[in-house]
């Protein structure tokens, strides 16, 4: 009985964020008539005569859908990385930018605003940044020729702390008028800018990074054991945390340099899934994979849609997200049941 | 015969700290070898040691006659099972997902645990008798039954040598026999060699084959457990009189036991 | 003597008499030998020697004189025919849409707009007798099916008018009934070769389709009001149809326009549609029922490119080569419809066609928008419609640059915080209703895409405005509010040329006023020059140098910023020494000085500074719109109030008036002084 539960829960999570997906067509402030959005979509397969302007056109291929696609993505690489990092860093409480790749990002992104760079220029230098940070935070962990879990956690903080610092700096020298609300709402998180290039660009490496993570997911279940019980398992414990690391940061920095910030699913998301599937990465890091392309989805489709300007992404998965983690708190007691 | 462990004067220190120099060690199959000696002696450093968890400074180290030093992670992982102290986990796993866990030195980088592997651990947590507990959570069963499951887990590794570090020190009086027990029965049905760190010298004298006095980063003496837990011995490892006792036993032999000497004297 | 001077006067008398009598002739009253017409349409008597007698298209004979000069034209088609004719200068009454310079008679009326200051004796559907008389034309030209009774009406009330019928109803009789109008107005010659040309015209079309073999000839439904609306057998456009090489699907109707269903026309199944001009091309595409019609799918859809192109106006005959183009586009390749158009308008009424583009080939959507290109502040060449009527504003201080040009009722989405300005509010309120489609920073694009604009307008600091651009595929064109005269001017192009009036006139009122308050302190001297402090974001003792928005106000005005020597933008922090240094004579809070004016007063270490003991210390306003702080139109304001404030004796400002006229003028409210007084005097 229990095995067709979890035959059910997989099946569940499978329909999940295709079926989202598909209703999320349906959404958007511009008012397309459900039957015209299926004969625009058949459209591309089959031929029909088009009965319907341009702008149905533009705004269901332009516009939903590499918002869709980048959503699904986004949602479910940073929930990937974030159930990855928690087992590899062996608490339920650390999230995806525990190494500092957000706050390099950040920094790259303000950067990039504040030399008037188009968005390419500023996904560049969020891309570059973000995983410089990474690199540095890893370099300065290494003792010995080993990364022991605990300094990677200290270099994170430090390197975070620095470029949180010089991010606070360049939005202090920042224009208020031009560049400051640009960086400050960069910061925030928005899929409003996304068109179909950046699909084209953010959507490959975050699926790699996605793929590598996934294809390592038992062997995190060993890591989160502790170093030394993993090697004594015969882990080579620092070619897979170079593995994860490298992967969650390509998925993260990819993620935050098309969006922006976009913080609680890489905490959250893995904790809904250990809830429904378990604790075994084996499980659990698809299961975060649905839960969080179908959440980001969602919370997408609420910004685009609630009021006639955009909702910053960040803030809507804060307000959902973060009672949501206090009441599981609750509920799990801290996250022992 | 082959020893499965052969050391040569293997030293360890933490940066300028010496822990141990100059120990020798053979440990054969049927071998149940303990390590006493009081805390901060090494002992746990000379077991993670001979696992590899550690690197030994100096010394040479054979495992089932190849040089360990040559061996990839996975080869030794397959040679030796290392059994922790049982301790709390972040994560709410089953039991079975913990042997499991064990699998690993038998599959390549980018594979889970097949039907097969599954079916070794389950087999596992019988030998150690806690088959029927392999769904329930790890974080909710007893101690003792951790340390079980932990044992499981060092077997589902199928390994020829079973490293023990202070396997019975949290638990209670139970838990204790049980593990001992277990210990007994898996070298005499499976010939797997033990070597195990303990702080009980009883718990010595009741499984072990041969017995190793460490202090202060050497052995102070090593042979069988009736010629090496003495009186003499334990004063001098531990400073404390005791009293070696010997009883009748449930075999229809003779067991020795040791009883402490507690100084009741009053401070004046 | 006396005999010969009498002779004289005898002599000089009847040349007198016989000039005169000569002149009276061309404003002959009807002659007793005009028989009184009782009966309608009766035969005339034997003309005299100055009327002529024109038969018309009821084949009535009509006495006219022989020389008119005054000629009543009660339709638009025959207006066009006299102006094609030379003769409009003798046209003294028009019907209401030559009048008006709408409907059939706007494009005779964009030609001659003196037409419109003619009159028109038309009232309660029918012709004004009473009118008519007073106007007293020499003759009334009329008709067109619809219009007999109207006429026959209005000769039963004044049978002594001569009215002369002419139909231009049937491109038979079309040549004809110009025959008839060139002698309404004397013009016999000028017709014979405009009917050459206008035959040539129809030769030229009729030369490539005559041999179509009947079942080969394309289908065509030409629609009246609507789709539903069908052109029957009887009708100038079915001649249209057929002149042009095609076949009317609805040639057995009868009647004017009878309706016709959906099911009729997909069985007809016409493989080209006409509709009238002005008739929605799009509603016909996207009409369900009518998916399956061969037209639709194959979108030959065209509707008139200019009202009068389907009847009565000459113009109706280039209509036909034009439909001949759309029906067999291989017979007229070669054709260059523009120029084609182009020659004819020259050639019949002297101007070049200004109608919407012909070209196009295959169905447009709708005809086909004209573009023009505007070089945005940031460099970028952008294509935006000729004609702009909807824009989107997606930054707050764009938006009121918008409204100051009267833009109002072209802004279809606005930026998220222009709602929250009260002011804004105020003077514009149709804002609340606007959609707010996010910011420069920040844009929803469906929200965009549904408020359909022409074009989007942003800051110049947009982060990738070619992305959005090709995202939307709607120009977006940058403005850099800071360089606002600029700024206005590029917002007035695209607006229109309303506005490119209103944008000079308040570039105008600017350099006005401050070459004004420049002109009033020129005497004084370089050392009695007003010295400011202003003071900053950072407290008291901070303030902004000069790259700051107060540096050019201050010098604009004839003061002296004491800072003027710092470098960089934003706010600096200054000691106390050497705010006492420089002693200036008045000081000013900024807005965002987080001090408050009491505190400063009261402080001891600058008591001595000169502006404190004067008591020369005030806080800046923000400004009726909030935009005081910034370079914008309504700063001139700000200078107005400072020069007032900085040099009470030359200056002479009434500052409050003066306000209340800035904002008069150009924001379209009026604020009583208590309002003025209390947006000046802050704190």
């Amino acid at each position: 009985m229990r095995f067709d539960k979890r035959r059910l829960i997989a099946a569940l999570l499978v329909i999940l964020p295709l079926a989202l997906a598909g209703l999320s067509f349906f959404l958007g402030r511009f008012p397309i008539a459900p039957a015209t959005l299926l004969k625009v979509l058949a459209s591309r397969v089959a031929p029909i005569q088009p009965d319907w302007p341009d702008t149905v056109e533009t705004v269901i291929f332009n516009i939903r859908l590499p918002r869709i696609l980048l959503a699904l993505c986004i949602g479910a690489g940073l929930s990937v990385s974030g159930a990855a990092f928690q087992g590899m860093f062996q608490n339920p409480l650390v999230s995806p930018d525990i190494l500092g790749v957000t706050a390099g990002a950040g920094f790259g992104a303000a950067i990039g605003i504040l030399l008037g760079g188009n968005s390419l220029a500023v996904q560049g230098f969020a891309l570059v940044f973000g995983m410089l940070a990474v690199a540095l935070s890893y370099t300065i962990s290494r003792v010995y020729e080993t990364t022991p879990t605990l300094m990677l956690v200290l270099s994170g903080i430090v390197v975070g702390a620095i470029f949180s610092a010089l991010l606070s700096l360049a939005k202090y020298v920042a224009d208020p008028k031009q560049k400051l609300p640009a960086i400050v709402f960069w910061l925030m998180g928005s899929l409003a800018a996304i068109s179909k290039r950046d699909v084209i660009t953010a959507a490959p490496p975050m699926v790699a990074g996605m793929a590598g993570l996934l294809m390592v997911r038992w062997r995190i279940n060993i890591l989160s054991m502790g170093d030394e019980e993993a090697r004594s398992l015969g882990i080579r414990t620092d070619l897979l945390k170079a593995i994860v690391i490298i992967g969650c940061t390509v998925v993260t920095a990819s993620a935050v340099s098309v969006c922006g910030i976009i913080g609680w699913i890489g905490l959250v998301v893995p904790h809904v899934g250990r809830m429904l599937v378990g604790p075994d990465h084996k499980a659990l890091l698809p299961a975060s994979l649905s839960l969080g392309a179908s959440y980001l989805l969602v919370i997408d489709d609420l910004a685009r849609t609630l009021i006639s300007a955009e909702i910053p992404l960040g803030i809507l998965t804060a307000i959902v997200g973060a009672p949501f983690f206090a009441y599981l708190l609750r509920r799990t007691q801290g996250g022992r049941t | 015969m082959e020893p499965r462990i052969r050391l040569r004067g293997g030293a360890f220190s933490y940066r300028d700290r010496p822990i141990f120099c100059g120990l020798d060690l053979d440990l054969f199959e049927g071998d149940v070898t303990c390590l006493l000696g009081p805390n901060g002696c090494g002992k746990t450093t000379l077991l993670r040691c001979l696992n590899a968890i550690l690197a030994l400074r100096e010394g040479e180290l054979w495992l089932n006659g190849q040089r360990a030093n040559t061996l990839s992670e996975t080869e030794r992982a397959r040679m030796m099972g290392f059994v922790f102290q049982e301790h709390t986990i972040q994560f709410p796993y089953s039991v079975l997902d913990i042997v499991l866990m064990g699998r690993a030195p038998h599959l390549s980088f980018l594979a889970s645990p097949s039907k097969r592997d599954r079916e070794i651990a389950e087999r596992a947590l019988e030998t150690v008798g806690v088959a029927h507990l392999q769904d329930q959570r790890y974080t909710e069963i007893s101690g003792g039954e951790r340390q079980l499951a932990l044992i499981a887990r060092a077997l589902a590794q199928e390994p020829q040598i079973l490293l023990l570090d202070e396997p019975t020190s949290h638990l209670d009086f139970g838990n204790q026999m049980l593990i001992l027990e277990t210990i007994h029965r898996l070298v005499r049905e499976e010939r797997i060699a033990v070597i195990m760190a303990t702080h009980f010298p009883n718990h010595a004298l009741l499984v072990s084959t041969r017995v190793l006095l460490m202090k202060d980063g050497g052995f102070i003496a090593e042979g069988v457990p009736q010629d090496v837990i003495t009186g003499s011995h334990l004063k001098a490892l531990y400073g404390v009189d005791v009293e070696v006792v010997v009883v009748g036993n449930n075999r229809g032999g003779r067991d020795r036991v040791i009883v402490p000497l507690m100084d009741r004297q009053l401070a004046v | 003597m006396k005999n010969l001077s009498f002779n004289r006067i005898l002599v000089g008398i009847l040349i007198l008499a016989v000039l005169l009598s000569g002149c009276g002739s061309g404003t002959a009253t009807p002659a007793p030998t005009v028989a009184p017409a009782t009966e309608p349409a009766a035969v005339q008597e034997p003309p005299s020697a100055e009327t002529i007698t024109v038969v018309d298209s009821l084949g009535n004979e009509v006495a006219i004189p022989q020389a008119v000069n005054r000629v009543a034209s009660m339709r638009s088609g025959i207006t066009e025919i006299i102006c094609a004719l030379g003769q409009q200068d003798k046209i003294v009454a028009v019907e209401e849409g030559v009048k008006e310079g709408g409907g059939y008679g706007a494009f005779i009326a964009g030609v001659y707009p003196d037409l419109m200051a003619r009159d028109c004796p038309l009232a309660g559907g029918g012709i004004s007798a009473e009118e008519m008389l007073r106007i007293d034309p020499d003759l009334v030209l009329h008709g067109g099916y619809g219009r007999i009774k109207q006429a026959e009406a209005f000769k039963e009330q004044v049978p002594e008018m001569p009215v002369v019928i002419a139909h231009f109803e049937t491109l038979e009789h079309y040549m004809d009934d110009i025959r008839i109008v060139a002698q309404c107005v004397n013009a016999e010659e000028r017709a014979e070769e405009l009917i050459a040309y206008l035959q040539s015209k129809l030769d030229f079309v009729a030369e490539r389709v005559s041999d179509i073999a009947e079942d080969e000839k394309v289908r065509v439904f030409y629609g009246g009001h609507d789709i539903y609306h069908a052109y029957g057998g009887e009708t100038f456009e079915h001649f249209q149809i057929v002149s042009a090489g095609g076949v009317n699907v609805a040639a057995d109707l009868t009647g004017w326009m009878p309706e016709v269903s959906a099911e009729q026309l997909l069985q007809w199944d016409p493989q080209v549609v006409v509709l009238l001009s002005g008739v929605s091309v799009d509603d016909v595409l996207n009409d369900p029922k009518l998916a399956s019609l061969s037209a639709v799918k194959e979108r030959r859809v065209y509707s008139l490119p200019e009202s009068g192109w389907d009847f009565s106006s000459p113009r109706a005959l280039f209509c036909i080569e034009w439909l001949a183009s759309k029906l067999y586009p291989g017979r007229f390749a070669d054709v260059d419809i523009e120029a084609e158009a182009d020659e004819f308008y020259r050639g019949v009424f002297g101007v070049d066609y200004t109608g919407l583009a012909l070209a196009e080939a295959g169905a447009a959507p709708s005809a086909p928008v004209k573009m023009r290109v505007v070089v945005d502040m940031n460099g970028r060449e952008v294509e935006i419609p000729a004609r702009v009527s909807r824009v989107v504003s997606l930054s707050p201080d764009i938006t009121l640059s918008v409204l100051a040009l009267g833009g109002g009722d072209a802004l279809v989405g606005i930026d998220w915080m222009s709602p929250n300005n009260e002011s804004l509010r105020r003077v514009f309120p149709a804002v609340e209703g606007l959609a707010e489609v996010g910011s420069f920073f920040n844009v929803n694009a469906e929200s965009v895409l549904l408020a359909d604009p022409d074009v989007v307008l942003t800051v110049a600091w947009h982060r990738d405005p070619d992305k959005t651009q090709e995202m939307l595929g709607i120009p977006v064109v940058c403005i850099d509010a800071d360089y606002y005269r600029e700024s206005l001017v590029l917002i007035a192009d695209v607006l229109g040329s309303a506005a490119m009036e209103k944008a000079a006139e308040l570039g105008a009122f600017y350099e006005d006023t401050v070459l004004s308050i420049q002109a009033a302190i020129a005497d004084v001297p370089e050392e009695e020059r007003t010295k400011v402090y202003i003071a900053g974001s950072d407290g008291f003792l901070s303030t902004f140098g000069k790259e700051s928005a107060w540096q050019f106000e201050l010098v604009d005005v004839g003061a002296v910023n004491v800072a003027a020597d710092i470098v960089g933008g934003g706010s600096h922090e200054v000691s106390v020494e050497q705010l006492l240094l420089w002693d200036p004579d008045v000081i000013i809070l900024d807005e965002t000085c987080p001090d408050s004016l009491a505190d400063v007063l009261a402080d001891p270490r600058w008591q001595s500074v000169r502006a404190v003991q004067d008591g020369r210390v005030c806080r800046a306003s923000v400004g009726f719109m909030e935009t005081w702080g910034r370079p914008h139109i309504e700063s001139v304001v700000a200078r107005i109030w400072e020069a007032a404030k900085f040099y009470p004796e030359q200056v002479d400002f009434d500052v409050v008036a003066e306000a209340q006229a800035f904002y008069s003028r150009f924001y379209g409210i009026d604020l009583s002084d208590a309002e003025v007084e209390a947006l000046l005097e802050v704190e």
